[in-house]
């Protein structure tokens, strides 16, 4: 028995595990992945750190396959070691590509259990190799995913746009009453670098091709009431018959969404604060009363465009339909949510309210 | 004379010689390298008087005690290093309790030296050391039981304080001290391995201590002080695995202080055994973990080391056991030479000679450096060997290796009892009173904080 016992234990080593073993040392991290092309002839970039002497370069590889795991598994004849996408940093995917069915080319990043849920997701705008090497090099250095990480955050913290990982992605493309939307990146004419250029609209599984800009995606995250650590806008008023500008930041807001029948009144209460102004002191003269009204009504100018915009669009990342499925079955089950939505008879109207006004009154 | 001499072969430091006492005839007879011959030439004088003044009981004092002849006796007596006086015609023997063997102050103890406190050591002598806790525990239920041992003299001590100790842990020290095979030792370890509970578990089930106040304030908790007359080592039971990480600091630091640090401690039991398995596994089976922002640092330092991560953590580790067991038997100055000479070719050398990566040399040295901070030397040695199959199963199975090796590691020491006392306590089984302890240094300011550690039922003591 005992004997047993200890050839049991001599031979656990033997077992499955050491063949399970993937050395660090022999995989290639992928730290940025571009996404082109159509179902049956996909084409992937890799961008991966690559050191020589001492440096860091990031080179570029490309594979074309019938698709995104195809293609994938094809790069593996052209690097010298295994390519590992389980570090990747940015997911990104032209527009073009983005209009069929994104679930065809992320499959395989949810399906293997080893890959990284908190990748950035962004779309592109224009040739994808432009994106992968960087050909301006005073302007974001040689670490672009690193570049593009930091960048979409940005812009999701100042709400330009919106910033989500591979795992909201899931959730929202499989979501009914809540779509996606995506920022959009483009080569910037003048940078000569990556910059936002607005948010992609998603209708179900796909893109719509309506890019909404970074202000309207503003008004959307205020729409949703989830905007980011900064929210600012300026608009135009008239005060004492000058006509001057003011620029106002997002303090807080609350939302009251009213459906009856076909009808949805959304009304927000907003509070801001003033970052610029410079006519001056704003507690003179009923000023305040005079700003709020101009600035509501801009507001809810503003929200009305964006809600003709996603309705054209039949594209809803407000999440309405979230509310409609919890508390108005009849309106939800009228059909295809898409569909219904833009259908929709829906007006909204912002009341601000200036709370603060810096320390200059 | 000459009968006597035989018993003790001749040997040349026994003296036996012919005086007169009071007109009587005796032997005196001693070991000339053991007695104080002061002290007894004052006892003879003494006895002399008291003969002459014909007092009852001229045989008994403090240091001197009268009984009939007994070979045996005379033997064992002249052994532990008394003079003895034999007058055939009454055949009686006067033993005259005078040693003096070289014996060394009580100074602090090299291996547990504390910031603030107490800096006293037990020495070599039973009674010394005796003194030093009676000094600090002046009470009455503090007693000592001895046990003599069959092939050599020196006894066994048992010291507990009776109204705190559970009955039933002292009555099976007594049986273990009984029942030992071979009443023949010569070290404290050896002791351990006669009465431990179990011998082959890598964890030591008693407390080995120089230092009188952790001996006091573990006999305050009920434990059971094993003194060995000829050792400076104290053996405590019965224990768990926390007391092992209770240091004398943690009670003369403040509470705060010595709460934080406790918990450090702790945390540094689970850094010294699971860190080089944890970046093993990182390395070879779960790399997708790593930060993004290391890994071209990683994959840099890593890339150009010719053999898994097993062998250079081995390599390494390895390296830091031999730096270690060098500076220990090394004299002191010597002994800091072998470790900057290590240091440098361990934090250096090794990684521009590309033997190992620079990552792995930071975890091989915080891994050391947590092994060290644990109090007691002994479990410090047992972590340091744990980690070693820790590494191998991690290098074979990764994370899941890892959760095998700290099963098996738990089911051990939920198994493990010291004097039939469970191992984890109060932990495993939870005792609400006590848990606190174990984590925090509780403040002293309740007056009836002294807790019994090992009554279960939890009873507080008056």
């Amino acid at each position: 028995m005992k004997k047993l016992m200890i050839c049991l234990v001599l031979c656990i080593p033997f077992l499955a595990g050491c063949w399970d073993n993937l050395s660090f040392r022999d995989l290639q991290v992928v730290t940025l992945i571009g996404i082109e092309g159509e179902k049956g002839n996909v084409t992937i970039h890799f961008s991966f750190p690559s050191q020589t002497d001492d440096q860091i370069e990031y080179l570029i590889a490309k594979a074309q396959g019938y698709s995104f795991a195809d293609a994938k598994n094809e790069i593996n004849v052209r690097t010298s070691e295994v390519i590992d996408i389980s570090q990747l940093e940015v997911l990104l995917i032209s527009e073009e590509t983005a209009e069929s069915n994104l679930i065809e080319y992320m499959d395989n990043l949810y399906r293997t259990p080893r890959n990284r849920l908190s990748s950035k997701v962004a779309l592109i705008r224009g040739d994808m190799e432009s994106f992968m090497t960087q050909t301006n090099p005073q302007g974001i250095g040689k670490n672009v995913p690193d570049f593009i990480t930091h960048l979409l955050q940005t812009s999701d913290d100042y709400s330009m746009s919106t910033s989500h990982d591979i795992q909201k992605v899931g959730t929202l493309l499989f979501s009914e009453g809540k779509d996606l939307a995506l920022p959009v990146l483009q080569i910037g004419e003048e940078s000569g670098h990556p910059e936002i250029a607005g948010t992609a609209l998603f209708k179900g599984k796909s893109a719509t091709g309506t890019v909404l800009t970074t202000s309207q995606s503003k008004i959307m995250s205020i729409m949703e009431h989830n905007p980011g650590k900064f929210l600012r806008g300026t608009y135009e008023v008239e005060v004492d018959g000058k006509k001057d500008l003011i620029t106002i930041e997002y303090v807080s807001g609350k939302k009251d969404w009213k459906i009856e029948g076909d009808k949805v009144r959304m009304s927000y209460d907003i509070d801001v604060e003033i970052e610029e102004f410079p006519i001056g002191p704003v507690l003179e003269k009923n000023r305040i009363e005079i700003l709020e009204k101009q600035l509501s009504e801009q507001v809810t100018a503003n929200m009305q465009d964006l809600l003709s915009v996603l309705q054209e669009a039949g594209s809803d990342p407000l999440g309405l339909g979230r509310t409609v499925r919890a508390f108005h079955p009849d309106l939800w089950k009228r059909g295809d949510w898409n569909e219904t939505f833009s259908e929709l008879d829906i007006k909204a109207d912002a009341k601000i309210k200036i709370r603060r006004t810096g320390i200059l009154n | 004379m000459q009968i006597i001499k035989n018993e003790f072969k001749n040997s040349a430091d026994f003296v036996v010689k012919e005086v007169e006492i009071a007109g009587t005839a005796a032997f005196l007879c001693f070991y000339s390298t053991m007695i104080d011959a002061e002290a007894v030439n004052k006892q003879l004088r003494l006895l002399e008087d008291r003969v002459d003044k014909g007092a009852n009981g001229w045989g008994s004092s403090a240091s001197t005690s009268a009984e009939a002849f007994h070979k045996d006796k005379l033997v064992t007596a002249i052994c532990e290093g008394s003079a003895v006086l034999i007058f055939p015609k009454s055949n009686l023997m006067l033993e005259i309790k005078a040693i003096k063997v070289p014996e060394r102050s009580p100074d602090e103890p090299v291996n547990e030296q504390v910031v603030r406190g107490m800096h006293q050591g037990f020495v070599e002598n039973f009674s010394s050391n005796i003194g030093l806790i009676r000094n600090k525990m002046k009470r009455p239920d503090l007693v000592v039981e001895s046990f003599a041992m069959e092939r050599t003299v020196s006894k066994l001590n048992i010291v507990y304080l009776a109204d705190q100790a559970a009955p039933e842990v002292v009555q099976e020290v007594r049986e273990r001290l009984s029942n030992m095979p071979n009443k023949e030792f010569y070290s404290s370890g050896q002791l351990e391995d006669y009465i431990e509970d179990r011998i082959l578990s890598p964890f030591p089930q008693f407390l080995t201590t120089e230092r009188p106040d952790r001996v006091t304030y573990n006999l305050l908790e009920g434990k059971v002080a094993i003194f060995t007359d000829s050792s400076p080592t104290t053996l405590l039971g019965p224990v768990n695995l926390f007391s092992f990480y209770e240091s004398p600091d943690d009670y003369t630091s403040r509470v705060l202080v010595g709460s934080f640090y406790r918990l450090v401690r702790l945390l540094a039991f689970f850094l010294a055994i699971l860190l080089p398995a944890f970046y093993i596994s990182v390395m070879s089976f779960h790399s997708e973990i790593l930060p993004v922002e290391l890994t071209t640092q990683v994959k840099s330092s890593v890339k150009d080391i010719p053999y898994p991560p097993i062998f250079e953590a081995l390599l390494l580790e390895l390296f830091i056991e031999l730096i270690r067991e060098a500076s220990i038997r090394l004299p002191q100055p010597i002994g800091q030479t072998v470790a900057i000479v290590g240091g440098i070719v361990i934090g250096d050398a090794i990684v521009s000679a590309g033997l190992a990566s620079n990552q792995m040399v930071i975890v091989v040295a915080m891994t050391a450096i947590a092994g060290f901070v644990v109090p007691s030397p002994e479990l410090n040695m047992v972590i340091r060997m744990l980690r070693f199959p820790f590494m191998i199963l991690a290098a074979t199975f990764g994370f899941l290796g890892m959760l095998i090796g700290t099963l098996i590691l738990f089911v051990h020491l939920l198994n493990l009892s010291s004097l039939n006392q469970p191992y984890l306590s109060p932990v495993i089984p939870f005792d609400p009173t006590r848990f606190k302890d174990v984590f925090f240094r509780v403040p002293y300011f309740r007056p009836d904080r002294q807790q019994p550690f090992f009554r279960l039922g939890g009873k507080k003591a008056k």
